[in-house]
Formats: C-alpha cells, structure tokens, sequence
C-alpha cells in the first residue's frame, strides 16, 4: 500500500471504532494527503445515501417479517446453503394457489401431518407390491429378464406418476385450503406466507400493486369472518392490516405516477377493493354491527382521502365486481372531501367520503370547487 | 468485543429459530442490506422486495451459516443480497444496470483544489451515475465498505481477497469515485451554473455560518 491509501485506511479503522473524529484524523496525518478530508467524507456521506428510503422500508418490512415467522416460517429449507446463487423463492399465484414452498409446508406438515405433501424420496419403487428386490449378495445377472424388467419399469413409472398426482393434489388442496384460514387456524401460517412470498417476488409495481390488493382483499375477508364469530378485536387488527395494505397501494400508484408509469390496473384494482369496502360497510350495518361498521367507515374515509391526496383518478366500479359484502349494492352517496371530514349520506355508520352511488357504483368524485 | 459477542450470540440464538433475535439481526443489518440492493437496482419498492426476500432466505438457510469469525455473518447476509441481485438479473434476462467499465474510461481530471473539502449531498441516482464510471472492483468495494458498512476483512471475505488488498483497493475505489462526481457535478454547473445538490466548500461553509448564527 502506498503512504496515503495507509492514511486513508488508518483513519477508517479510526473513526469507525470511535477513537478519533474526522478533524482529529486529519490533523494526525499533518497534510500529509490534502485530500484526505474529503475523501472521509465522501466515505461518510455514503453511509447515509438512501437512508431515508431504508428507515421506511425497514419498518414496514418488519411486520410483515415478523408475521411472516409467527405465523409459521420455522422451517428450516435444507436447499439453502451458501452456493453460489441461492434460487428466488418462487412466484406463488394467490388463487388458486401451488404447492407451498418448503416453509410452509413443514409448517403445514406439523400442524396437520395428513395434508403434508410425502417427499418424493421417501417413495422407492422397490418397495411397491410385486417388485423383485435383488437378493442380498447377488449381482445384476440376477436381475429378471428384459420383459419383466421392462414390465417393473413401466409399474414403477405408474407408481412414480401417481405419487406426483398425489403431491400436486394435496399441496393443492392445502393451498385451497388455506385460502380460506383464519387467523389462529392451522394453515394460516401457510396463507401468510404465500402471500409474503407473491410480495416478495412481485417484480414490477404493477404486480406488486395487484398482490397488495390480493392481500388487502383477504383481510378484509377475514375481517368479516372474525367479526361474524363475534372476535370483534381480531377484525380491527384485520382491518388496520387492509388499511395499511390500501396506503401502500395509493403510495405505490403516486409513485408510479410521478414516473409516468401507467397505474390503470393497479388503481382500477384500488377501486374495486375500496367498493368492496364501502359493501362490507353496508352489510355490517345491515347486520346491526355498527362498531365494526363504523371501523370500516372510517378506514373508508381514510382511504378516500389519502387516494384524493394522492390525486388518483379512481374510476367508478361496478356492484358486481365484489366477492362478499353486500350483493344489493350501497345506498350511500359521497362525495370525497380532502379533510377527510366527509358527509357520505348513507347509513353506514361511519363517517365515510366515498359512496355508493345508488347504482352499486362506487363514487368517488370530488366536490366541485375542489 | 463486547459487540461481537452480543452479535454472535443473537446469531446462535436465531440459529435456535428465535424469532426475537432474529428480529434484532433485521434491525441490524436490514437498511445497510437495503441501502446496497437500492444502489444496484435503483429501484426503492424493487429493492423492498429483494431485501425482504434477503432476510426471508437468511431465515431459511441460517442453520447451514457457519461463522468465521468477528463480522462473517453480516458478510453471509451481503453474499445473499449479491445472489438475490444474480438471480434477479439471470430472471429478468438483461444486463446489470451498472455495466462494467474499462479502466481508461475513468475520468481523469482531478479538481484543482484537491484539498477542499465537498459538502457532500448525494442522491441515490447521483451515486449511481457516478458508480457506473467506476470498474466492477471498484463498485463493490465501494458499496460493501462504504454502502454496506462491512469491514476491510469482511469485503476482503465477500470478494475473496485479502484485508491488506482491500485497504489499497478502497482508497483508489473513494479517489476514482470522488473524481467522478466531482467531473459529473461540473457537466452540471456548466448547464444549470449552479446545483443545489452539490455545492462547493464554500457554500458548504456559508451554509453552517448560517446555521450557526
């Protein structure tokens, strides 16, 4: 190394461990290298490129990590190693789901042994009915001849076939399964942790939009499950969960705007799921539910809001575009005001900014004037 | 010492599936590990989503991590985020958005005052502009050391070279980096005449005059 790169790697060693300050380094040095301030400082200000992004991310990240591990990531994926390049988990559709990765299905496994997928490992085609296995000591003369051989062959690729139809049926079924879980359910785990990894692995914004809604969708769901058992804490934690998942979903939709990306299908999405929300809202207060319609009002009206702030042209969305909720459409008329004080006419409850239309249509349009 | 321990003993802890002390290596390393895929990919929601799935195979495959010593983990974790990166770009079938450059592409001209002091200001897109000037060595060196906070013995681990070489290998990796900002911020100011990201060490110091008072 030369004098200067020494310096230079000195006062790193220096700083990091706390011993000197910038100033105290290069006063050491004696102007041995004039640029040695500002080469710490570049070196310094490095460490703070992007920060801001990083401190969001890590937060909102946490959670749905966190989740992620309670829920039932404890298994532990042998193909794991420190190979070159460790495969992506892979792409995992929300419905109808695949097979499980490894996680969770060990996950699964423990929870409910019969719906575990049998490795393919475990299954040796010697061991099935009417296949001759070699004497010990023998040699492959023993082996039958080429018919039988050929006949063992042909059973044990019959065998194989049906352990893989048997694999896909029943890590199908456990991912149908899940679909529906609910919290505190035993494949709940399995559902969480498919829709972490179709976020994870969600490439463009506009996949990962969809997958946000996918997942707002389920919640909200669930929250109406859990609301009809009368758990009426769990959907309120369901429902600030969807909320979150509809925020990043206007954030990720601003975004893509200020890129001039298109965020047609991701807003269209948006629209939907708020719609879906409102016909939640309504049938909750049909149901004579007003706290948790009053929860969905509100988380409405936030959204609204936070969509108008956005400046997100959400466009008008069919009744029937709904999977719950509702089928009579709303009743509510809204008009979506930026405060967030909204003066939605409808009996929902809440105090919420978007409405139905009368049509079942979702109506979004902002006060004139505004 | 006392840091190393506790470090180590939170990895053995999540090695024993501890979901707490995992979360705590999270907190550790989660933005140091975002703050490199960022500059790789440019991307913050894409760099979200490789991070997460870093911490999420580090979840998986921390039973087969095999400590080396003071540090190794956080060199584990980045070798993760370099195979999430391969990975994405063997996927997504193009080629790494900083291209390899040769040597005689650095910019050679230094500033004329090479002991003031830059108040340095960079942005994401900035830096990465500059690092695409830089070699392939030189870039990693730069985000694991400086980016990455990793030590000169953990780079030299992830690189597979020795610490001494790294030591050298960083002072001309910060030098070709700060020419290039420095020659991409004149570009600037002879457009714009002046750039409210990146000003001189005169400006720098009327601003904290001006802070101060």
């Amino acid at each position: 190394m030369t004098e200067r790169e020494d310096i230079f790697a000195a006062c790193l060693d220096e700083l990091a461990a706390g011993r000197l300050t910038m100033e105290q380094c290069v006063a050491r040095d004696g102007g041995a290298d004039p640029a040695l301030a500002d080469r710490l400082a570049l070196a310094r200000a490095l460490g703070r490129v992007g920060s801001a992004e990083a401190g969001a991310a890590r937060t909102r990240m946490r959670t749905r990590l966190m989740a992620a591990l309670a829920d039932g990531a404890n298994g532990e994926d042998p193909r794991i190693d420190e190979s070159p390049t460790i495969p992506a988990a892979p792409a995992i559709r929300m419905i109808p789901t695949a097979a499980p990765p490894a996680p969770w299905a060990a996950s699964a496994a423990s929870a409910w042994p019969a719906l575990a997928p049998t490795p393919f490992t475990t299954i040796a085609p010697a061991g099935l009915p009417g296949v001759v296995t070699p004497m010990p000591g023998t040699t492959a003369r023993a082996m039958p001849h080429h018919a039988t051989r050929r006949r063992l062959v042909g059973r044990a690729l019959s065998a194989a076939a049906a352990v893989v139809v048997l694999c896909v049926g029943l890590g199908w079924g456990v991912g149908n399964a899940a679909a529906s879980a609910l919290p505190g359910d035993p494949l709940y785990g399995v559902k969480r942790g498919q829709e972490w990894l179709a976020l994870t692995t969600a490439i463009t914004d506009q996949r990962r939009g969809e997958v946000l809604i996918a997942i707002a969708d389920h919640r909200l769901a669930e929250a109406q499950a859990e609301a009809d058992r009368g758990n009426d804490a769990t959907a309120q934690d369901l429902t600030a969960e969807l909320a979150t998942d509809i925020q990043q979903v206007i954030a990720l939709s601003a975004t893509m705007t200020d890129r001039h990306e298109g965020t047609g299908t991701v807003v269209a999405a948006l629209a939907q799921e708020l719609g879906r929300l409102q016909r939640a809202q309504d049938h909750e207060t049909q149901r004579g539910n007003a706290a948790f319609a009053q929860t969905l009002g509100t988380t409405l009206a936030n959204e609204m809001t936070a969509a108008q702030n956005a400046h997100l042209h959400l466009p008008k969305v069919p009744a029937s575009g709904g999977t719950h909720g509702n089928p009579a459409g709303g009743h509510a008329k809204g008009t979506a005001t930026p405060s967030g004080n909204g003066h939605g006419k409808g009996k929902g409850g809440g105090n919420g900014t978007g409405g139905n239309n009368g049509n079942g249509d979702l109506d979004v349009t902002p006060t004139p004037g505004e | 010492m006392e840091r190393e321990d506790a470090l180590d003993a939170l990895v053995e802890r999540a090695i024993a599936r501890d979901h707490e002390a995992f979360g705590a290596l999270y907190d550790l390393y989660f933005e140091r590990i975002f703050r490199y895929v960022l500059l790789k990919v440019g991307e913050p929601a894409e760099a979200e989503d490789l991070a997460a799935t870093v911490f999420l195979n580090a979840w998986r495959g921390i039973g087969h991590f095999v400590s080396r010593g003071p540090g190794s983990f956080g060199a584990w974790l980045f070798r993760l985020a370099h195979n999430a990166l391969v990975d994405r770009y063997r996927h997504l079938r193009e080629a790494a958005p900083l291209d390899e450059v040769d040597e005689r592409d650095l910019p050679n001209d230094a500033r004329d005052d090479p002991a003031s002091v830059l108040d340095w200001r960079l942005t994401v897109e900035e830096l990465r502009a500059a690092l695409a000037t830089l070699t392939e060595e030189q870039r990693e060196v730069v985000l694991l050391r400086f980016v990455g906070e990793l030590s000169a013995r953990e780079v030299g681990e992830h690189m597979g070279k020795q610490e001494g070489t790294v030591r050298g290998l960083q002072f001309r990796a910060i030098d070709a980096l700060r020419r290039a900002l420095v020659q991409s911020s004149g570009a600037r100011e002879n457009r714009a005449q002046s750039n409210p990201l990146w000003t001189g060490a005169a400006q720098g110091k009327a601003r904290r005059t001006h802070d101060r008072a």
